[in-house]
C-alpha cells in the first residue's frame, strides 16, 4: 500500500508537449489522486481445515486442506463515479470478499524388484480450486461494470451467438429486423460502402431479450441487455502429476501441470489471435490463419471456423465485443519437466559418482485452444499483463554430466 | 483401510490487529511534498497550475486541420458524423475529459495569492478556459451539467445532477468570458501571443455566442431548441441575444489589428499570391493577425504531425469548396461559361488568389528551395498526396516537416479574420449588416489578397451559394450567404466547417450520400484511358482507366483505375469522385447532437437524459 493513500498530494512536472518560450517545456502542477475521507484497515480472517492421512504403511498419503477466507474492508477502487467527478474514483475500503477453496494431494510411494534390481517409484497427484465471491460492495443498482454482491470474481459477461449467416439474404433480413450497428456490429457499420452491411459469414448475435436490438440494456444485473455470464477468466481445478522412478542406475522424473477449466476472451491487442481483424498491418499472421476464417468460396468447408467473414479491423479496441463466438477454453495440461538420467556404474579413486542426464522444460501441452491456434500458449494468454500473448514459454532442453570427485 | 495417523483438524483464526492510535496516523501529512493547503500563493505556483489548462483543453493542430467535412476529406476514412457511426459510448465523456474542469474549479477555489493583481489575472485564465471547455461540450452535447465548483466523491447531488439547458450553460460561458475579458491582461509580459489575453476572451466570446445564436436560429422549434426565447437566471436569452453578444464582443476587436501581408519566403512574386499561404507555415506565430497561438519548437521536440497526416491521408478539397472561391474580379465562378466542366488548369485561372494558396494549382512551387538555383522547387501533383486532384497545401511547409511528428510551425487558435467574420455574420443574421461593416470586415480580408471588396450590402442571393446552403434565411439572406462564402474560403481547414454546417442546419450535406460523394477535378469522357497533362506544363500528370491498364507516361502513383473507390460523377465523365458509394442517410431529427454515453446515464441514475433520437438501449 502506498504510504500516503489518505493524503492529497500536489506534484509538479514538465509538459512534454507544450512550450511557451521555446526554451523550456512548460512546467505544471497537479493534484495526485483525490482521496477518500474514510479509510481504515483491511482485515483478513482465514479458517482452515487440514487433514493428513497415511495408509498402507504410509505408502499412500492424502493431504487435504479446506479453507474459507473472508476479506473485510478491502482497499480497492470504489463504486465508479459519474465521469463529471473528473478523476478516477478514490480507493476506499469498498469490498468484502469470501474465498472458498481446497487443496488435495494424493501420493503413492513404493518399490519393487524388476529384473532383479530394485525399482523405486513415487507418484503424486494434486488438485486445488477456489472461488471468490463479493459479499459487500456499495453498488445498489448492481451495475455490471463494477463489483456487485454475489459476483464471482472472473465472471465474463458477453453476448450469445448463433454461428454465422449462411447467406446474404439471411444477413439482410437480420439487419432489417435487429438493430446491431451501434453495438456489436459497429465495426462493420464503419467499413467502406458497400461492405458496411451484414453479409454471409458475419456473426449472428442472439437477441436474448427479443427486443429487436442487440445491446447492453441498463448494464445492470436486472437488465443486462442481451448478455449473460458466458464464462470465467479465473483458473479452476489447478492440478498436477509428478512421478519419480529410479532403477538400475536410471532415474526418470516427469511433472505435468494443468488447469481444468479456464475461459479466455482474447484481447484486441492479442495480435497472434486477431491478426488483420484487429490490426492494419499485422506483422505476424499464422500460416493456417486463412483456413480458420469463414470463406465465401463455393463449397468451402466452414464447419470448423474460428473467425467470421474476413473483414479488417472489426476487432479493434473500440469494435471488439465479448461474445461466446470468440470465447476460448484455455484449459491445458502441460508437460512442464521431464528428466532422464543414468548414473554410470563406475567407481574410481578419483571419480566418486558420474551421472549423465537429459532434461526438458515445457516440452508439450494439450489444450482445446490448439483447435483455434497453436501459436498461442494458453498459460501465457491468460496470465500476461499486457494481454498481447506474444511470447510463449520457450521449450528448454539440457543435456549434462554430473561428476562428483 | 488402515488409518495410521490423524492429525487433529486445526483452525487458524487470524484476526485483525487493532491499532489504538490509527486516527492520528491516518491524518499525518507527508513532510516532503507540496500540499494544496499552502499552494496557490505565489505567481509561479499559479502559473504552473494554469499551464495544464493550455495543455489539456486546447486542441492540437490535428484536431482542427484534419476535421473532415463537406469541404475537405481524406481517403483513409470518413469521420463518425459523416459515416453515421456515433454511438452512446463514453470515450468522449471519460473522467479524464472532465478532469480539466475539476482543475480549473480547484484553482478558483484555492487561489489565495496575496497580490490582488496576480490573483485576478489567474482567475481570468480560469474563466477563459472554463468557457472554452464548456463551449466545446455544448457544441457537442447541447444540454450539459454546469459545475462551477469542485465535486467531492460523496456529493451525490452534484454527481447525479441533471443536465442544465444549453441556454443556461451558454449564458454562463458568456459571463465567464466577460469576467475573463475584464481580468486578463491586454498583453502578457513575455510570449504574449501564446497566452490567453483580454482579446482572446473577446474573440472566443464572439465564436461561442455566434455558435449559439445561429444554432438557436436554425434549430428553433426542433427537439434541439424547443423554444428560442427563454428567461434563465433572470436574463432573457434568445438567438438574437447571443448574436448581439457575438457582435458586441467582436466589435471590440474589429479595426484594432492588421493582417499579415509579408512575402518573406517568396513563394510567389506578389505578396497577394503568397502571404496567405506563408502565414500558415511560419515557424513562430506572427503578431499582427494572431490573437492566440499554440507554440511548437524543433529543439524541444514539441511537434505536431499535420503535414504528415495530410500526405498520408491524401487530404483533399472538394469541388464544393473550390466553387466558393470567386473569380479575380469578384464575380462568382458560375458566371463563367462552362464553369461546371472547367479543366483543372482553367479552374485555377483568374481566381481569388487564396485558391492557389490553399490547393495545389498549376505552377505550384514547394516551400523547399533548390540549393544551386536558389529557386523554390516544383512538384508534380501526386495521387500519393491527393485522391481527387485538389491537394490541400495550407500548412504545407518544406519536406523536412513531413515526418510523423516533425511539423514545428506554430498553430493559430484565434486569428483576427475569424473575429471579423464572426462580426459580419452576427450582423447579417441580425439583419443589421451595413456597407461600413463590410468595409471593416470582409473587405479587409479580401484586400490582403488583392480581391475587390463588397461595396454595398448584397440583396440578391447568389444562386450557387443558395444551393449550397438551402436553409439560410433572414432579411439579409444574400449577405449571409456572402459571409458564409468568405468564411469557407478564409477559414478553410481550421476546424470550423463541420460545426458551421451543424449550427446552420446544413448537417445533411456533411454526408457523402447527400453530396454524391467527395468530388474533385473534372474529367471529360475523352480523357479516360489517355494521358492527361493537367497543368499544361508538357508533362503527363494523370492516367485514368477502366478495365485493363494501357501504357501511360504518367507516374505510377498517378495511374488510377476507375471503379472501386474512384468513380466519375456522371459515369463516363464528370468530377473524379471518392466515397460515392457511401449510403449513410443523415438523420435530421437526431444527428445534430452527440448521444449521451449510456453508462453515464446509468451511473447517474438516469439524471442525465438522452439527446433527441438516440436509442441507447436503457430502460429509462
Amino acid at each position: 500500500m502506498d504510504n500516503y493513500y489518505y493524503w492529497e498530494e500536489l506534484k509538479t512536472g514538465l509538459l512534454s508537449g507544450y512550450t511557451f518560450d521555446a526554451l523550456n517545456n512548460a512546467g505544471y502542477a497537479y493534484v495526485d489522486a483525490p482521496v477518500s475521507s474514510s479509510l481504515t484497515w483491511e482485515t483478513v480472517i482465514s479458517k482452515n481445515l487440514g487433514i493428513d492421512l497415511g495408509f498402507l504403511g504410509d505408502r499412500l498419503t492424502l493431504n487435504a486442506d479446506f479453507f474459507i477466507r473472508d476479506t473485510k474492508n478491502m482497499l480497492t477502487a470504489g463504486m465508479t463515479l459519474p465521469s463529471v467527478y473528473g478523476q478516477a474514483a478514490p480507493k476506499e475500503n469498498a469490498a468484502d470478499l469470501r474465498t472458498n477453496g481446497y487443496e488435495l494431494a494424493l501420493s503413492w510411494k513404493d518399490h519393487k524388484t524388476v529384473h532383479g534390481k530394485p525399482l523405486y517409484y513415487g507418484i503424486t497427484a494434486t488438485l486445488g480450486d477456489f472461488v471468490t465471491v463479493i459479499t459487500r460492495f456499495d453498488n445498489e443498482k448492481n451495475i455490471l461494470s463494477d463489483n456487485y454482491v454475489g459476483k464471482r470474481l472472473g465472471d465474463i459477461w458477453g453476448y450469445r451467438t448463433d454461428g454465422v449467416f449462411a447467406t446474404d439474404e439471411e444477413a439482410a433480413d437480420y439487419e432489417l429486423n435487429v438493430d446491431s450497428f451501434s453495438t456489436v456490429n459497429k465495426g462493420i457499420k464503419g467499413q467502406i460502402a458497400p461492405w458496411n452491411h451484414l453479409m454471409s459469414g458475419d456473426v449472428v448475435y442472439k437477441d436474448l431479450n427479443g427486443d429487436g436490438k442487440i445491446n447492453t440494456g441498463d448494464n445492470t444485473l436486472d437488465n443486462p441487455g442481451d448478455r449473460e455470464v458466458i464464462g470465467n477468466s479465473r483458473p479452476r481445478y489447478n492440478y498436477a502429476f509428478k512421478g519419480d522412478f529410479s532403477w538400475f542406475g536410471f532415474d526418470l522424473s516427469v511433472f505435468f501441470q494443468g488447469v481444468g477449466k479456464l475461459d479466455w476472451m482474447p484481447n484486441y491487442n492479442c495480435i497472434y489471435f486477431w491478426g488483420p481483424y484487429s490490426y492494419h498491418r499485422p506483422t505476424f499472421v499464422p500460416n493456417d490463419f486463412r483456413e480458420k476464417c469463414w470463406s465465401a468460396e463455393p463449397g468451402a468447408d466452414n464447419s470448423n471456423i474460428v473467425y467470421p467473414r474476413q473483414r479488417g479491423r472489426i476487432a479493434t479496441s473500440s469494435n471488439l465485443v465479448t461474445s461466446d463466438f470468440y470465447l476460448q477454453s484455455a484449459a491445458y495440461l502441460r508437460l512442464k519437466n521431464l528428466t532422464l538420467g543414468y548414473t554410470l556404474p563406475l567407481k574410481t579413486r578419483v571419480i566418486e559418482k558420474a551421472r549423465v542426464y537429459f532434461s526438458g522444460e515445457n516440452l508439450c501441452y494439450f489444450s482445446p485452444l490448439k483447435k483455434a491456434t497453436k501459436y498461442i500458449d494458453p498459460e501465457v494468454a491468460t496470465t500476461s499483463i499486457s494481454e498481447d500473448c506474444t511470447y510463449p514459454y520457450s521449450k528448454t532442453f539440457s543435456v549434462g554430466i554430473d561428476v562428483t570427485f | 483401510m488402515l488409518m495410521k495417523k490423524i492429525i487433529i483438524p486445526f483452525v487458524l483464526l487470524a484476526a485483525s490487529m487493532a491499532f489504538s492510535s490509527c486516527e492520528d496516523f491516518l491524518t499525518k501529512s507527508p513532510e516532503t511534498s507540496l500540499s494544496p493547503d499552502t499552494y496557490f500563493s505565489s505567481e509561479r505556483e499559479l502559473d504552473l497550475w494554469a499551464n495544464k489548462f493550455y495543455y489539456d483543453i486546447l486542441p492540437e493542430p490535428g484536431d482542427l486541420a484534419e476535421l473532415s467535412a463537406d469541404d475537405n476529406g481524406s481517403s483513409s476514412s470518413l469521420n463518425a458524423v459523416q459515416k453515421g457511426t456515433r454511438t452512446p459510448s463514453s470515450k468522449s465523456w471519460s473522467a479524464d475529459t472532465w478532469k480539466p474542469l475539476r482543475n480549473i474549479n480547484y484553482m478558483l477555489e484555492n487561489n489565495k495569492c496575496a497580490d490582488a493583481a496576480v490573483k485576478a489575472r489567474y482567475d481570468g485564465v480560469c474563466y477563459f478556459f472554463r468557457a472554452w471547455f464548456y463551449y466545446e461540450k455544448v457544441r457537442q452535447y447541447g444540454d450539459i451539467p454546469w459545475y462551477d465548483h469542485v465535486i467531492g466523491s460523496g456529493d451525490t447531488e452534484d454527481l447525479n445532477k441533471a443536465r442544465d439547458s444549453r441556454g443556461y450553460v451558454m449564458l454562463k460561458i458568456i459571463q465567464d468570458l466577460d469576467k475573463a475579458a475584464e481580468l486578463l491582461p491586454a498583453r502578457w509580459s513575455s510570449d504574449a501571443v501564446y497566452h490567453v489575453s483580454r482579446e482572446a476572451a473577446l474573440a472566443l466570446k464572439s465564436r461561442a455566442a455566434l455558435f449559439e445564436g445561429t444554432f438557436r436560429k436554425y434549430h428553433a422549434g426542433t427537439a434541439f431548441v424547443p423554444v428560442d426565447e427563454e428567461i434563465v437566471d433572470g436574463v432573457a436569452i434568445s438567438s438574437e441575444y447571443f448574436l448581439r453578444q457575438a457582435a458586441e464582443a467582436a466589435g471590440k476587436i474589429v479595426g484594432t489589428r492588421k493582417l499579415y501581408k509579408a512575402n518573406t519566403l517568396k513563394l510567389a512574386d506578389n505578396a497577394t499570391d503568397a502571404c496567405y499561404r506563408e502565414y500558415f507555415i511560419l515557424e513562430d506565430a506572427e503578431l499582427d493577425e494572431t490573437i492566440f497561438s499554440r507554440r511548437y519548437n524543433v529543439d524541444l521536440k514539441v511537434r505536431h504531425g499535420v503535414q504528415f497526416d495530410y500526405k498520408n491521408h491524401h487530404r483533399s478539397a472538394s469541388i464544393r469548396q473550390v466553387n466558393h472561391y470567386l473569380q479575380a474580379d469578384g464575380t462568382p465562378i458560375q458566371t463563367r461559361a462552362g464553369w461546371e466542366t472547367l479543366s483543372y488548369y482553367d479552374l485555377f485561372q483568374n481566381r481569388d488568389p487564396r485558391l492557389a494558396q490553399t490547393i495545389q494549382g498549376p505552377g505550384y512551387v514547394m516551400a523547399d528551395v533548390d540549393e544551386t538555383t536558389k529557386l523554390h522547387k516544383t512538384e508534380q501533383l501526386s495521387w500519393e498526396r491527393t485522391f481527387n486532384g485538389f491537394r490541400i497545401i495550407k500548412y504545407i511547409s518544406d519536406t523536412g516537416h513531413e515526418g510523423a511528428t516533425t511539423s514545428t510551425t506554430d498553430y493559430p487558435l484565434l486569428r483576427y479574420p475569424e473575429v471579423l467574420l464572426n462580426y459580419a455574420e452576427a450582423k447579417a443574421e441580425l439583419g443589421e449588416l451595413t456597407a461600413e461593416d463590410l468595409a471593416k470586415t470582409i473587405n479587409v480580408i479580401r484586400d490582403r489578397v488583392g480581391m475587390p471588396g463588397i461595396t454595398e450590402v448584397p440583396t440578391v442571393a447568389d444562386a450557387l451559394m443558395e444551393s449550397y446552403y438551402p436553409h439560410a434565411k433572414g432579411a439579409q439572406k444574400a449577405a449571409i450567404l456572402e459571409v458564409r462564402r468568405e468564411r469557407a474560403v478564409e477559414l478553410f481547414c481550421e476546424g470550423f466547417r463541420q460545426w458551421d454546417m451543424l449550427r446552420w442546419g446544413e448537417g445533411a450535406l456533411l454526408t457523402p450520400k447527400a453530396t454524391g460523394g467527395f468530388k474533385g477535378i473534372y474529367i471529360a469522357a475523352d480523357q479516360v484511358g489517355v494521358d492527361i497533362d493537367l497543368d499544361q506544363d508538357g508533362k503527363v500528370d494523370l492516367y485514368l482507366y477502366t478495365g485493363t491498364k494501357g501504357s501511360s507516361k504518367a507516374p505510377s502513383t498517378n495511374q488510377i483505375q476507375l471503379g472501386g473507390g474512384f468513380t466519375l460523377s456522371e459515369g463516363t465523365h464528370g468530377n473524379l469522385t471518392y466515397w460515392a458509394a457511401e449510403d449513410y442517410v443523415w438523420n435530421e431529427s437526431r444527428d445534430y447532437l452527440w448521444p449521451i454515453p449510456a453508462d453515464q446515464r446509468t451511473l447517474t441514475d438516469y439524471a442525465l437524459t438522452q439527446n433527441p433520437g438516440w436509442d441507447d438501449g436503457l430502460s429509462q
